[in-house]
This record gives C-alpha cells, sequence and structure tokens, in this order.
C-alpha cells in the first residue's frame, strides 16, 4: 500500500506556480528523499501532505485519507519536523514535550526519555536558551515521541553537527526497519544516497525524477582509466555511452554511462595493460538535474 | 472541540498581562470612588452646567452629564473611564489579536496546525481562554465599585444596579474580542490585525464624541459600539439593556464565527 499518493498536485501563490502538477507514490516502509534545489516546491508538497496548505487543483492522500479533509485523523499518525523551526521560546524543552504530548492524550514518556538521551539534549533549560542545533534536536524528539508511522522532515540534519546527524540516520533506519515511513528533503546527497531507498527530484515545480537509488546508480556516469599497451587511445572505437575525458601518453580516461556488462563486454576486446573503474557518481547526475538544463539531463541519462 | 492543554497554553501565555491588568483595574475603580466621594456635591454641579464640560462628559459616560451629579451617575463614570477601556482594550489586543496571529508571526503555528488537533479546535480553544480572561476583568469593574463603595460607606447603593452595568460591558468586550480574534485569524501578520482592531474601536470613540457635537452622526451612531454601552443610562433605569447586549453579543459571534470560517481554510506557507 503507499502511504503517500498525489495526483497531479497543484499549488499555486498568485502569479508563482509553486507545484506545476505532480504525482508522486510512496510505499509504506520506504526512506523516501525529496531532492531540489531551492524553491523547486519541495517544502510546499510536504506542507500540503500535512494540512498546512490547499492545493489549487490534484489531490493529496495520506494513508488513503484526504489531506484537506481529514487532516486531523492523518497528523495522529505523522510526526513532522519544518524546515524553519520555532518553538515556544519561553517554555523549556521538557515543557514543550509535554505540551505536545498531551494534545496527542499523553503516553510518550518513555520515548522522550529515550530520545533525549539519544540526541544528548538538556531538556530543562528554555528554550530561547537554545542553539540552532539544539532546537533542531528538539524538533526530531517533538517528531519522533509519538512513534508515528510516516515521519515528514523538512531538512532535517540542518544545524546537527555529524555525530547527531549519524544518530538521526540511525533512528531513521530503525523507523524504516519497523515497517514505518520516511519522507525527508535534503540538499545533501551522500545523506540521500547513504538512507534512501528512492528518490525524487523536483525541479519547478516538477517532479523530474522518480528512481530508486540503484536505478540511478545504473544510471549514473562512472569513471573508467584505461592504460592501453599500444598507448595511443585514437585507434579506441567507442561504443555508445561512453566518452574520452583526457588523453595521456599511455591511455585514456573516459566517462561511461551505462550497464556494467556492456562495459566489461567492452574492455574485454580491448588490449589492456591496466583498467580502474571508479563508483557510480551521483554527483554528477543531480549536479545536471539541478541545473537550468537539468530535465534535458534526465532525459539524456534515462 | 475544546483542547484542554491549548486552553491552559493560551492562559499561561497571557497571564500576567491578565494579573496586571485585574489588578490595575480593581485598584483603580477603589481609587476613583475615593476620588469621586471627595469631590464636594456642590462643586459636581457647578461644573456639570458648564456647557462644554457637560458635553465632554456626556461623551464619555452616553448620557446626559447632569445625571452626574447624582451617586449613581457619579459611580457610573469608573464604568467608562478612559483608564479601565485602556486596560480593556490592551487586552484584547494583545491577547485576542495574538492568539493566533501571534502564532502565525512567531512561527509556530507550524508546530500547532501538525498536531492532532483540528483548526475549529485551535481556534476555539485560544479564544475562549481569551473571552473567559476578558469576561473576568470585565468584572473586576464591577467588583472595584463595590469595594469602593463599602470602603467610602455611600448610603442606600444597590450594587446589584453596577452588576447590570458590568453585564452590559461584558457583551461589549465580547463584540470587541469576537472582532480582534477574527482579525487576528485572518490577517497575514498581527500588526496588521492589531491596528485594524484600533482602528475599529477607535472609530467607535470618535463617533461616540462626534454625536455630541455634530447632530448628523448621530444618524451613524448606530455602527460605532459604544452606542451599546451606556452605564449610566443602566445605572439611571436599573433595567437590563437587552437589546443592547443582544446587539453586542449578536456582533462579537457573527465577527468569532467569521474568523472560524476565515482560519478553517486559509494556508500557512513556509515562513
Amino acid at each position: 500500500m503507499d502511504v503517500i499518493e498525489t495526483h497531479r498536485l497543484v499549488k499555486r501563490y498568485d502569479d508563482v506556480t509553486a507545484l506545476a502538477g505532480i504525482d508522486l507514490r510512496i510505499p509504506a516502509g520506504a526512506i523516501f528523499g525529496f531532492l531540489g534545489p531551492n524553491g523547486a516546491g519541495k517544502t510546499t508538497a510536504m506542507r500540503i501532505l500535512v494540512g498546512l496548505l490547499k492545493p489549487t487543483a490534484g489531490r493529496a492522500a495520506v494513508f488513503g485519507r484526504d489531506a484537506l479533509r481529514q487532516s486531523t485523523e492523518i497528523r495522529r499518525r505523522i510526526g513532522y519536523l519544518s524546515g524553519d523551526v520555532r518553538f515556544y521560546e519561553r517554555m523549556t524543552g521538557a515543557k514543550l514535550l509535554r505540551f505536545c504530548d498531551a494534545i496527542r492524550g499523553n503516553g510518550a514518556a518513555a520515548e522522550i526519555r529515550r530520545l533525549q538521551r539519544r540526541f544528548d539534549l538538556d531538556l530543562d533549560r528554555r528554550i530561547r536558551d537554545y542553539s540552532r542545533g539544539m532546537k533542531q534536536k528538539l524538533g526530531l524528539i517533538q517528531a519522533l515521541m509519538h512513534r508515528p508511522e510516516l515521519l515528514i522532515l523538512d531538512e532535517p540534519t540542518t544545524a546537527l553537527d555529524p555525530l547527531v546527524q549519524q544518530t538521526l540516520y540511525d533512528e531513521l533506519r530503525s523507523v524504516a526497519a519497523e515497517g514505518r515511513t520516511v519522507l525527508f528533503s535534503s540538499h545533501t546527497l551522500s545523506e540521500v544516497e547513504l538512507l534512501c531507498d528512492r528518490v525524487a527530484i523536483i525541479r519547478g515545480g516538477r517532479i523530474i525524477e522518480d528512481s530508486s537509488i540503484s536505478e540511478l546508480r545504473a544510471r549514473a556516469v562512472r569513471r573508467v582509466g584505461l592504460r592501453l599497451r599500444n598507448g595511443g587511445a585514437e585507434a579506441l572505437a567507442l561504443p555508445a555511452g561512453a566518452h574520452v575525458q583526457a588523453s595521456h601518453d599511455d591511455g585514456v580516461t573516459i566517462s561511461w554511462t551505462g550497464q556494467a556488462p556492456a562495459l566489461v563486454s567492452w574492455l574485454s576486446r580491448l588490449d589492456l595493460l591496466d583498467v580502474t573503474v571508479g563508483p557510480p557518481d551521483l554527483e554528477d547526475l543531480f549536479t545536471a538535474y539541478y541545473r537550468d538544463d537539468g530535465e534535458a539531463a534526465g532525459k539524456a541519462m534515462s | 472541540m475544546i483542547c484542554l492543554p491549548l486552553v491552559r497554553r493560551t492562559i499561561g501565555d497571557y497571564r500576567w498581562l491578565w494579573i496586571f491588568s485585574a489588578a490595575g483595574i480593581l485598584g483603580f475603580l477603589i481609587l476613583f470612588n475615593f476620588a469621586m466621594d471627595a469631590i464636594p456635591r456642590e462643586n459636581a454641579e457647578v461644573w456639570m452646567n458648564v456647557p462644554w464640560i457637560q458635553k465632554f462628559v456626556s461623551t464619555l459616560v452616553g448620557s446626559d452629564a447632569v445625571l452626574l451629579t447624582k451617586p449613581e451617575g457619579m459611580l457610573s463614570v469608573g464604568f467608562s473611564h478612559p483608564m479601565v477601556w485602556a486596560m480593556l482594550l490592551a487586552f484584547a489586543f494583545t491577547a485576542a489579536s495574538g492568539s493566533i496571529a501571534a502564532e502565525i508571526d512567531r512561527g509556530t503555528m507550524d508546530l500547532l496546525a501538525t498536531l492532532p488537533v483540528s483548526r475549529p479546535a485551535i481556534y476555539a480553544s485560544t479564544s475562549i481562554a481569551v473571552l473567559l480572561m476578558g469576561l473576568v476583568l470585565c468584572w473586576m469593574v464591577w467588583l472595584g465599585a463595590v469595594v469602593g463603595i463599602r470602603i467610602i460607606g455611600v448610603a442606600d447603593f444597590r450594587t446589584d444596579w453596577m452588576a447590570i452595568a458590568a453585564a452590559n460591558l461584558c457583551t461589549t468586550f465580547v463584540a470587541i474580542a469576537g472582532l480582534s480574534v477574527a482579525l487576528s485569524a485572518v490577517a497575514p501578520r498581527r500588526g496588521l490585525a492589531v491596528a485594524v482592531a484600533f482602528g475599529v474601536v477607535f472609530y467607535g470613540f470618535v463617533l461616540n464624541f462626534l454625536k455630541t457635537m455634530w447632530p448628523a452622526a448621530e444618524s451613524i451612531a448606530f455602527t460605532s459600539f459604544l452606542h451599546y454601552y451606556e452605564p449610566l443610562i443602566v445605572m439611571r433605569d436599573t433595567a437590563w439593556p437587552w437589546g443592547h447586549m443582544a446587539a453586542m453579543t449578536a456582533t462579537g459571534i457573527v465577527f468569532w464565527t467569521a474568523g472560524l470560517i476565515g482560519f478553517c481554510v486559509r494556508d500557512f506557507p513556509a515562513r
């Protein structure tokens, strides 16, 4: 079953089209990454899912329920972290969490204690005395404390140090291992690669890519270094998907986009002294999507 | 429909403003009664015969100033005194306008509106907390007057007459709070909500003043909330102003409902 499903979701603000008809399906138990440049529409889509915004057209459903009309029911089952976390500054962290827990019907005290230890956060201080990173940790505890079936996190690692980021990654993995679902947006490719089963790239309010990480890896560019016995690269007959990046006296570096068996088959026909094959470079792929020619890049690589 | 944690939090947010306002109103009314008692009756009668003082005081109490020479008239001034209005309106604008708009301004609406509490419940819980606190402030006016009278010992004065004026003040507060909460729920910023609410109330005061100077203003006096709050007449006649109270309550309910609808359909875009 798909936990999140959107159909031709459109959101306009006066003359600005924030979402231009996105279709998204996120299955239960997935860790789904939402990538895109600033202003691409990631936050708008997430805010529609949690009921903060009304779609101009189209439909958004969470747990099979309408995100607009049945928002309160949906919010019982989700944890949300806003991209710009703000709290009641005069409260202590503990009081804020008790307030959220009271609205949710209580019962999260033990989980709050566990998460407090996990994220190493002093909950007895007033929130106004918290640093940006501490507020982010508090936001994460608030989103996780009731063990929601769906976590929607808008750039959750912002302001977190690497150790806390690692803690968060572990938490998200255990959430997914329990069959719960995570949707998070990010600008950091490495964390998306590290965590996600699937990723959607959004640009200009449109989904321009929606694939599993393994599919993307298969389509990503690999750097292949060749040392040839006869030295020259001029005589090389490059197969489709291969492009010369640099020539040396005794060899050549090529970029390869395509399936590994085809590469191995081509290499086996060459008179090689040595060969090095780099890992799939998603960075290039994503950078191409982020650039203005992203859509063209997507088509070219698919 | 009502979310008790939210009611408690709203009361907690404005408790200090409320405590200071309540103490201020109570203290002021007690002192005011002392001050009125210290004025010799003969002097009051002389002042009330001066035309411009008559007009000025009439605008304040919403009735013929000559009545002020009677004990209930003098005491009724406390119910319309600018100091009392200042404290009541400061609370109404700060708490009622802040109940929703402040959440949006400081960015905490993202948290509140994504917890499992419906928008009608958010709106109802915050506005009911503000309304309850405001109504207690209205009764502080009555309590201050009663305590003052007891202390100075005005003979044969029935304090239940003042309760009618206090009830009238409550309905007027319902209308002002309803307007403020509604503006708070639909305005993009708190400052705008407060400014519009202040403008509407200020218009009421100006119109009330103008109608004593300029007869043409009388024809539109019904558009001012002060038209429906006349403590001196209430205390003079000792009759319940049911029509005025119903008009103010209905106005408050209409504004409150409009705010509820506006709040339920509005967007909360990212900041």
